[in-house]
Parts: structure tokens; C-alpha cells; sequence
């Protein structure tokens, strides 16, 4: 059985037959096309378009109501116009996209593309094996689990097995059309891209990076079926996004650092090195085709995990969201959007990028004068004292101590009274014109969970909105563009402690943490955000390769690993690291030091510094939150850990050439 | 892959030449002779190796002030029993390990000169091979590393699996693969490169017989080609049929050095071989020996035939009746490009601008003074052999111009003889991987 699989594996890369099934294709698809033209002819198809429902207008420039009846009827108004102008023009774009006859011919020439490239890779069979194999097994599970039907397991026991199935085939699929791509591109004459190839064929090949490769697949099967259908749609993103991206990273993370020890250490542990060792390859060669076999094989699996998290995400983007009786057709005529679609498109499956308030003129000038009293007291008290025990008064320390102080009475907000917060720098918003995002947090008291306050958030010239929030907790709310002053780019919200509309009073003061009111505003769409996380992952992974290849270069295996593993977690945990050491006391009441505290202190605080920047970056995070990864950050973080990856590579080739690698064979 | 009696004559023809010389006096003795002009190619000078615990104490002395050379187109052999040094010698001249003193070069450099291994090619005590790559993958992969193009590669690993009788096997996973058959993909990964060097670590270690056979046949003849050999080994039948000079260790250190003849050659017995004799023929004999020289006959005796020869001729036979194997095949032929056949487009310019590798050299004389009495032969052989016995001067041309002719050196005494012996007939001082013994 081996030697036939081998035999076709042969016989599917021979040249006659890639021309054949080169031929067979090109034929399909202009049988495909010319099918479509004619069907396309006969139905001319009406491109359905959304209805603007009838609307209040715009209230402009109106001065502030003195009735609260009038304050939430208005607000209410204003609330379906705003949804109105926004999603109406959204939701037409998307239905011609999808009812476009253009999109039918981009699909037949985009599956004859690439069955042309499976082809030429060589794994025409393999995947008709794959097809076959989906079809006969995975498709009649399926078909029994959706038409409701048990048998042995339950219908949806058996639709989910069936999925698993076809996406574990379908990322199968890919995995192997990519590993075979990238032999093709690492099959140059060279030492660098020979040891690279080889690695990947070890890979591919031995059981124990098998594993890896096989566990990622499941997981990446498995996640949807594990998505629960009754929560939200944007719940349901949220989930996979987070699942999907942080564990496919870990895994491949691991598989990096094993796979780069195993490659090294077993090399010389079975003394496989003395036939490359005696070949004309440098010390830099051997370690840096390492490398670059171990990077191809994580570049492989995370577009493969790539591919299959944003393809599932936009096939989850297609299903009805709650209140949706199909995907954007809100089950209540009168809306266009629903809640959960708009948060959905506007605020998660995009790229953000946020702006905290601006202190005021009259804010910042207060602070500087505060300042310079306090200054000039602390002076005239170091001056008056005779003894000078004191140290005498800095001035930095004490702008920090003034500016946090007047920041924390600006934040806070007395029952009942009102403050403006002004948000600048939001042309681009409105260039863009979609929807911004408010975010919130309010305390109040002791953020009693069982509290919930009411609070109004008044825009400059817009209708007032009331909030219901709980205390402690981030809360969003959507706004339009055009709340934004297109003179100054900014934005005045005033916030004021309490039901307006409805003359409810807070019983308490409540303010909001120094980074607790945000702007935000989409800025790229899912896709551009997701690349960006994708290549902030692939830059770690390289990273962690050449951990794991240079530990290996002088390590034995376990201990390699162990290094290898050790640094991983040390610059995965790095922020909570910092955050844990700056809450951690280290002095007791009385001034006396807790020891082993200090101790633990000495220690994480240079290992959350050297690798801060590694786990600032934090990609899966933002891109569940859908925040735009900040391209400073991105390019800081990618100099830094490449200028790490140069280093570490430096060091690998020394030791690597400064060894002995015979041992002694009396041993 | 069974080499024929004839061709393993053929194949001897260098080193025996080579000893033929060194017979006759003129040769090149313990370092001196024609090489001895030419820089070494290894050279090894009061080389130590002292092995180490993680503690940096002295854990073994692997080999102790080791001095040799080996010059250009001869086949060195490194003797000596287990752990007596020679693969540290080797792994050191290989820049596996460090000396710990002392000093090599190889090609006149270190040896961790990436410009040495490109002309180096290396084969270990044991094949240390990707157990997931099949063999031709194996072979492409080493032909990478040398930067062959790909044309070249897929050339030569053609030749190299038919040579090494894998062709059948090439697209199983070397992990499947017996450990003659990797020894096997081990000695054509070694040759990949076409070598001007060639270090063999015990390269018959795991072998079976015709394997044998066939590794001494290609080191012979790629000797004739003039490639540079070191071998080593403790399967001394295998090193003295091949090698030209040799040295021997113990405990790290020489204890003998010098060529076959000076090491074996024994000076106080001669052999005759004859067709089978009656027994009053062989008292005939015993008499005429005693007249002449007082000696008794110390032992008349049967031959038998070699088990060797006789394995190989039944899997010859076998191959002839087209017997299917699952394993190496045993019919392959040496590779072109080691034989100079269809140079790859660098040798061709190269071969076209120089003239191409002196041929190892052939006996220029035959024996004048050693070897049997030529009047006890006389009186032994009868008529036939009296022109012969008029002069050693004519008997020297004799010699020589048969050895020139045939490319054969084992038929010096056989001509001196006068009988018609076919190719498995004996010598008096050489062996033949093919030939018989006596």
C-alpha cells in the first residue's frame, strides 16, 4: 500500500501528466464560463436595494432642552437616523457584492488558478484522494447531522463531527499544498536553502513534529463546532477570533522551539552532522538553513491557521446576528441594522485606532500654575528649615504629583454636575466616515456589582444620550462620524452625573480611570488588521526558531528545550510580569523588607523589561477587540525582535563553529 | 553487480604495480619513490588528541604524538584494533574534533577550511543518515551542499544508486533500508562530489561479501584514476588487498608504518603452484629441493577454493537467472563521472586545458632479485622456461612487457613458469581480490 501511495505520489509530479490535467482544467473552466454568460443572459437580475425608512431630521445647532421629556424624545429620534444613514448604504454595497455575476467568474477563474497550482505542485491526486475521502465519509455525516436525522450520534453531534471533518481536509489541503510550495521554493542549489528544505522534510515526515502538526489542525477543525449558536453573532467572532489566533500561535510557537532543538540536538546526538559538518558548509550556513527551515514551517501553518481563521470568520460574518432572520436582514422591519450586526461590522471586524481625551487650555494652564505654587511652597519651606534634613524640592516630581492630582478631580464628577472631556485628532474618522466608538469605564464607590448608575453623554451639538452602565466595567457605545467637528477634528462629549432625561441623580461621585474615556474610530477593515497580526505572529515565530536553534547548537535536547521554552514564557508573561511586580509589596508596614519579595523583584523586573516589547505587542488582543495594531508598534517590535533574531543567530554560528562535533567514540 | 575475476585483475593492476615496484628496490619505500617530490597531501605532524570530562580532566589520550603523511593518488591505509585512534585521527583530519596538539593539513591548509571539504569526500565507521529521506533525496542532498547544479546532481545520483545497486529502492525512506544498504547510499553520498580525497572509515563494515568485493574494486579503481584514499579498518584482508602504504596504531600511538611488501613480505619461504600432482611427483619434487638446497618441503597441500569466490559466483549466478531482491542489487557498474566517463561541463574545460590525471604507475621492472631461483625453476618447470632463465635482464623485459600488456602484475611468475594458469592462478608475493592464494 506505502509503495503505491508512493508510486502515484511519483507519478502526479511526472511533466506529461501536469500537462494533462492542465489541459482538463482550462477546458472546465471555459465550459464554466460560458455556461455562466448564458444563464446571466436569460436572468437578468435586479439588484435588490434597501428602502431608507422614513426618519426624523437632524436636529442642528439646537440649544439645550430644558424639558427632559423633550431630551429623550429627541435623543430617541436621533438614534434611528443616525442607524439609518449609516448601515443603509453599507448593506446595498453588500448585497450587489454578493448577487454580482462578476464575483461567479472571478470564482471559476480563482478555483482554476488554483487547481492549476495544485496541480503543478504536484498533488493533483492528493487532492482528488482528498475530495474523495470528504465526499464518501465526511459529506454523508454532514448531510445525515443537517437534515436533522440521528444515527449513532445525535443530528448535531454528527453536523459537527462533519464539519471537523471537512475543515480538517480542507486545512489538510492546504498544508500540503503549502509545504510542497515552499520545497519548490527552498529546492535552490545551495547549502542554506538544502538544510532548510530538509528540515522541512523532517517535519513533515517525523512522528514527533507530526504531532504538533496534527493537534493544530484538529484544534483549528474543531473551534467552530464548539461556538455556541444561541450567543451573539459578535460573541461568537470574539470567541473564535481569541481560541483560534492564541492557540494556533502557541502551538506553532512550541512546534518552532521543538522542532528547532530536535532538528539540532538529534542531528548531533545521531551524529548525522559529521556528513554535513565534512561538506564545504560554514557554521553560519548550517545554523542559518536551520532557521530559515524551522521559520518555513511556522510561515507554513500560520497561513494555513490564517487562511482558515479569516475564511471561517467571514463565513461567520454571513450568518444571521441576533435579531436577523438571514445575514443583515433584521427580523423588525423598521430597522436596517441590528445591534449586534453594527457592533459586529463597525466595531470588531475592523481596524480601530483610538484617541484619549485632550486636557483643555484652561485644564493644562490650572496644572501649570498649580505647579508653580506648590513649587515655590516646597522651596520656601526647604529654605525656612534651618536643619536641612529634607532633600531639596524636584520640580519633576512634583509636576507628577500635581498633574495626577488635578487629572483625578478633571475625571471625577460630583452627583448631579456635568464635565466636558474633548477628544482631537479625529480627521480621520472622518475621512473614513464610519461609525466611531465611545469607551467608557466608570467607577463610583466601591464598584458594588449589584450598582448600576445612569449617566448622559451630551455631544456638542447632538441630541443627549442616556446609558445605563455598571460600575468598573468597559461599555462602548456607537456614534456617527459627523459627530466630529470637521473644522477642528475634535469631538466635545459633556458627561454629566445622572439621568437627564428623567432627572435620576447618582447617589455617589463617579469618575473614570486616566485611560477610561477613549475615542475610537475603524480605520482598515478585518482583513488588513488581520494581516498585520499575522506578520506581528510570524516575526515572534521566527524569533522563537532562533531561540530554539541556537540552544540547540550547544544544548542537549531536554535542556535545550527547556531554555528555549523558558525564555517563551518569560516573554509571553512579560506584561503581567511588570504588572505583577509594580502591585507586589515589597516593603513591609514598618519599612522592613519582605525578602523573598525583593528577591522575586531583582529577578522578573529585567526579564519583563528585556521583553516588554514582545508582550506590548499583544496582536490577539486587539485584533478580538478590533483595534488597529499601531504600524509604530509594529515596526518598533519587528526591528527589535529581527535585531534580537540577527544577535542570537551571531552567537549560534560561534558556538556552532568553536565546537567539537565527534565525541569521543571509546566512550 | 558482481565484478568478474578479469576485471578485478584489472582493477589491482595500480596498487600491485605499485608493490611490484617497490619489490624490485626502486620503489617508494617508506617515503621515499616518485611521490615523494610532491607535497602531501595530509599531513600529520606529532599529532595528539587528548579527550576531556565536563570538569576539563584528562580522560583518555586517543592518540599520542602521531606523525604521517599522505601523498597525492595513493591508498593509505589507518590500521589498528578498536580504539586505538584511527577514527580521532581521521574526525581530526576531518575537523570534527580539535587537537589537542601538534598539527594537520589537508590540501595544505586546516582542515576546517571550507575550501578542503569541497574536495574531500567522507564516509563514516557508520552511515549516519536522515532516516526520513529515501536514497536519492539522501544523494540530491549532499549534491546541494556541494552546490551542484541540478543536472549534475540528478546525473550523478543516477550513476551513484546504480552503482551502489539501490535504483530498485531509491524511493524508500533510508530507515527501511538494511545496514549494508546504507552503507551503501553512505559510500555514494561520499562520492557525490567526484572527491580528490577520500576518506573511508571502515567502509566495508556491514557489508556483505560481493559489497566487499565491489568497495575494493571501486577504491582501486578510482586508485587508478588517482584519487587519494585513506582508509581505515581493522578488517585487515580488505586493507591489504587495496591499500599502497599503510600505518598501524595502538594506544594512539604508530607502531609500524611502511608499504605491504614491507610489512608482509616473508623472506624466508617460497610457494609454487602447479596443477594437481601425483604423489611420486611431489617426492620427485621433495628430492630435488633437498639436493639443491637441503630444505625439506614444509607442506604440500590441496587448494581450496575460496568461499568468496564461491558466494560470489552463486549470486552471479542468481542475477544471471534474473532472481528478484528486495534488497541492494548486486550488477551495478562503477559510476561515469568516477571513471572519467562523460565529464561534467567544468571537468570537460578542465580535462581540455590540462592534461588529465597521471595514470598510478605501472611496474617499470620486474623483479631482478627477489623471487625464486631461476635454475630450480628450470629444473622444476623443464624446457619451457630455459630461454627465460638465460638472464634476468631478459627476464625483467619479459615481465614488464606482459605487464604492460595484459595490465595484469600476477602473471610475472606464471610467465617465468611457462603454464597457461587462468586469472584465479596465484602469485608468489601479491593477492587479488579475485585471484586465488596459494
Amino acid at each position: 500500500m506505502t509503495e503505491l501511495l508512493r508510486k502515484l505520489d511519483r507519478w502526479q509530479q511526472l511533466r506529461t501528466f501536469k500537462i494533462a490535467a492542465t489541459i482538463a482544467v482550462v477546458l472546465l473552466a471555459i465550459i464554466a464560463v460560458v455556461f455562466q454568460v448564458v444563464s446571466s443572459q436569460r436572468a437578468a437580475q435586479q439588484l435588490p436595494t434597501a428602502a431608507m425608512p422614513e426618519a426624523p431630521a437632524k436636529i442642528e445647532n439646537a440649544p439645550p432642552p430644558a424639558n427632559p421629556t423633550e431630551v429623550a424624545i429627541l435623543a430617541q429620534q436621533e438614534q434611528q437616523r443616525r442607524d439609518l444613514e449609516l448601515t443603509v448604504r453599507l448593506l446595498n454595497e453588500l448585497r450587489a457584492a454578493r448577487l454580482s455575476s462578476t464575483s461567479v467568474y472571478t470564482g471559476i477563474v480563482s478555483l482554476a488558478a488554483v487547481s492549476l497550482i495544485v496541480i503543478w505542485l504536484g498533488l493533483a491526486l492528493t487532492y482528488v484522494a482528498i475530495v474523495a475521502v470528504g465526499g464518501l465519509i465526511a459529506g454523508p455525516i454532514l448531510a445525515v447531522g443537517l437534515s436533522g436525522r440521528a444515527f449513532i450520534l445525535s443530528a448535531e453531534a454528527l453536523s459537527q463531527l462533519g464539519w471537523f471533518m471537512v475543515g480538517g481536509l480542507i486545512l489538510a489541503a492546504a498544508f500540503t499544498a503549502l509545504v510542497r510550495a515552499m520545497g519548490a521554493v527552498l529546492s535552490g542549489s545551495h547549502p542554506i536553502t538544502a538544510i532548510a528544505k530538509n528540515v522541512l522534510a523532517e517535519a513533515v515526515r517525523m512522528k514527533i513534529s507530526l504531532v504538533f502538526i496534527v493537534l493544530l489542525i484538529m484544534l483549528m477543525a474543531s473551534l467552530p463546532g464548539l461556538l455556541d449558536a444561541s450567543t451573539p453573532l459578535r460573541y461568537r467572532v470574539q470567541t473564535f477570533l481569541q481560541y483560534a489566533t492564541a492557540g494556533s500561535f502557541t502551538l506553532i510557537a512550541m512546534l518552532a522551539i521543538f522542532l528547532g532543538t530536535a532538528s539540532v540536538c538529534f542531528e548531533q546526538r545521531d551524529k548525522i552532522i559529521w556528513q554535513t559538518a565534512t561538506k564545504p558548509v560554514r557554521a553560519w550556513e548550517y545554523v542559518a538553513g536551520k532557521w530559515l527551515g524551522v521559520s518555513a514551517v511556522c510561515l507554513i501553518l500560520l497561513s494555513v491557521c490564517g487562511l482558515g481563521v479569516y475564511m471561517f470568520t467571514e463565513y461567520l460574518r454571513q450568518q444571521p446576528a441576533i435579531g436577523e432572520v438571514a445575514a443583515f436582514e433584521p427580523r423588525n422591519p423598521q430597522e436596517v441594522l441590528t445591534e449586534d450586526r453594527l457592533i459586529l461590522e463597525y466595531r470588531i471586524l475592523v481596524g480601530r485606532t483610538s484617541e484619549l481625551f485632550t486636557l483643555t487650555g484652561e485644564t493644562t494652564t490650572a496644572i501649570s500654575a498649580a505647579v508653580e505654587t506648590k513649587f515655590a511652597d516646597a522651596e520656601r519651606i526647604y529654605r525656612e528649615e534651618t536643619a536641612k534634613t529634607a532633600e531639596p524640592p524636584d520640580r519633576n516630581k512634583i509636576i507628577k504629583q500635581v498633574r495626577e492630582e488635578m487629572l483625578g478631580q478633571y475625571l471625577a464628577i460630583e452627583s448631579g454636575k456635568s464635565e466636558l472631556y474633548t477628544f482631537t485628532y479625529l480627521e480621520g474618522a472622518l475621512r473614513v466616515g464610519k461609525p466611531i466608538t465611545f469607551r467608557y469605564v466608570v467607577n463610583a464607590g466601591g464598584n458594588l456589582p449589584s450598582d448600576v448608575y445612569r449617566i448622559t453623554i451630551w455631544p456638542k451639538n447632538q441630541p443627549p444620550m442616556i446609558r445605563e452602565v455598571h460600575l468598573g466595567e468597559a461599555m462602548t457605545m456607537t456614534m456617527p462620524a459627523s459627530f466630529i467637528d470637521a473644522e477642528t477634528g475634535s469631538l466635545e462629549l459633556r458627561i454629566y452625573n445622572g439621568d437627564l432625561a428623567n432627572g435620576i441623580l447618582n447617589p455617589q461621585t463617579i469618575s473614570f480611570p486616566p485611560d477610561g474615556l477613549e475615542i475610537s474610530f475603524p480605520v482598515t477593515g478585518f482583513a488588513a488588521n488581520y494581516t498585520r497580526v499575522a506578520f506581528v505572529n510570524a516575526i515572534k515565530l521566527m524569533f522563537l526558531s532562533m531561540i530554539g536553534v541556537v540552544c540547540g547548537t550547544f544544548l542537549a535536547f531536554p535542556v535545550a528545550n527547556l531554555v528555549a521554552f523558558g525564555i517563551f514564557i518569560c516573554a509571553e508573561s512579560a506584561p503581567f510580569l511588570k504588572d505583577a511586580v509594580d502591585n507586589m509589596r515589597v516593603e513591609e508596614v514598618d519599612g522592613s523588607i519582605i525578602w523573598w519579595a525583593w528577591i522575586a523583584e531583582k529577578i522578573a523586573l529585567p526579564i519583563a523589561g528585556a521583553f516588554r516589547f514582545y508582550g506590548d505587542l499583544k496582536p490577539v488582543g486587539n485584533l478580538v477587540e478590533g483595534k488597529l495594531l499601531p504600524t509604530i508598534d509594529i515596526t518598533g517590535a519587528a526591528v527589535i525582535l529581527l535585531g534580537l533574531t540577527v544577535g542570537l543567530f551571531a552567537i549560534g554560528s560561534a558556538i556552532f563553529r568553536s565546537r567539537e562535533l565527534a565525541t569521543y567514540s571509546g566512550q | 553487480m558482481v565484478a568478474n575475476n578479469n576485471e578485478s585483475n584489472r582493477s589491482a593492476a595500480g596498487p600491485k604495480a605499485a608493490q611490484l615496484a617497490n619489490s624490485t628496490g626502486n620503489s617508494m619505500g617508506t617515503g621515499s619513490g616518485p611521490q615523494s617530490a610532491q607535497e602531501p597531501l595530509i599531513a600529520v605532524q606529532a599529532l595528539t588528541k587528548t579527550f576531556k570530562d565536563f570538569w576539563l580532566r584528562s580522560r583518555a589520550k586517543a592518540v599520542d604524538n602521531v606523525t604521517f603523511e599522505v601523498r597525492p593518488g595513493e591508498i593509505f591505509g589507518l590500521l589498528g584494533p578498536n580504539g586505538s585512534g584511527k577514527s580521532t585521527v581521521i574526525k581530526i583530519m576531518l575537523g570534527l574534533l580539535k587537537q589537542t596538539a601538534g598539527r594537520v593539513a589537508v590540501f595544505g591548509k586546516p582542515p576546517s577550511d571550507v575550501a578542503v571539504k569541497k574536495r574531500i569526500g567522507y564516509l563514516p565507521e557508520e552511515s549516519y543518515l536522515y532516516p526520513f529521506l529515501n536514497a536519492r533525496e539522501t544523494l540530491d542532498y549532499y549534491g546541494k551542499l556541494f552546490k551542484l547544479d541540478r543536472a549534475v546532481r540528478t546525473r550523478r545520483t543516477d550513476e551513484l544508486l546504480d552503482m551502489v545497486g539501490l535504483s530498485a529502492v531509491q524511493y524508500r525512506p533510508v530507515r527501511e533500508y538494511s545496514k549494508g544498504m546504507q552503507r551503501r547510499i553512505g559510500l555514494a553520498q561520499a562520492l557525490i562530489n567526484d572527491p580528490e580525497l577520500l576518506i573511508l572509515d571502515e567502509p566495508t563494515s556491514g557489508l556483505d561479501p560481493i559489497g566487499t568485493r565491489q568497495v575494493k574494486d571501486l577504491l582501486m579503481e578510482l586508485g587508478r584514476r588517482g584519487k587519494t584514499i585513506v582508509l581505515s579498518s581493522h578488517l585487515l584482508a580488505d586493507v591489504e588487498d587495496c591499500v599502497d602504504r599503510m600505518v598501524i596504531l595502538y594506544g594512539g600511538k604508530i607502531q609500524e608504518e611502511g608499504t605491504c611488501d614491507e610489512l608482509l613480505d616473508a623472506h624466508d619461504r617460497s610457494v609454487i603452484e602447479t596443477g594437481m600432482l601425483d604423489d611420486a611427483t611431489i617426492a620427485e619434487i621433495e628430492r630435488i629441493v633437498k639436493l639443491r638446497t637441503g630444505k625439506s618441503i614444509v607442506s604440500v597441500s590441496k587448494p581450496r577454493q575460496k568461499l568468496e569466490d564461491k558466494f560470489v559466483s552463486i549470486v552471479q549466478r542468481a542475477i544471471d537467472r534474473k532472481i528478484e531482491t528486495a534488497g541492494a542489487r548486486h550488477d551495478g557498474k562503477t559510476a561515469g563521472f568516477l571513471k572519467g566517463d562523460a565529464p561534467d561541463g567544468q571537468q570537460l574545460i578542465e580535462q581540455l586545458l590540462k592534461a588529465d590525471v597521471a595514470p598510478r604507475p605501472v611496474a617499470a621492472a620486474a623483479p631482478a632479485t627477489a623471487g625464486p631461483d631461476a635454475s630450480l625453476l628450470s629444473s622444476l618447470s623443464g624446457p619451457s622456461v630455459t630461454e627465460i632463465a638465460a638472464g634476468k635482464a631478459e627476464v625483467a623485459k619479459q615481465a614488464a612487457a606482459e605487464a604492460a600488456k595484459a595490465n595484469v602484475d600476477d602473471s610475472v611468475i606464471s610467465s617465468l613458469l611457462g603454464n597457461s594458469a587462468g586469472p584465479n592462478s596465484g602469485s608468489t608475493s601479491n593477492k587479488t581480490p579475485g585471484g586465488g592464494n596459494a
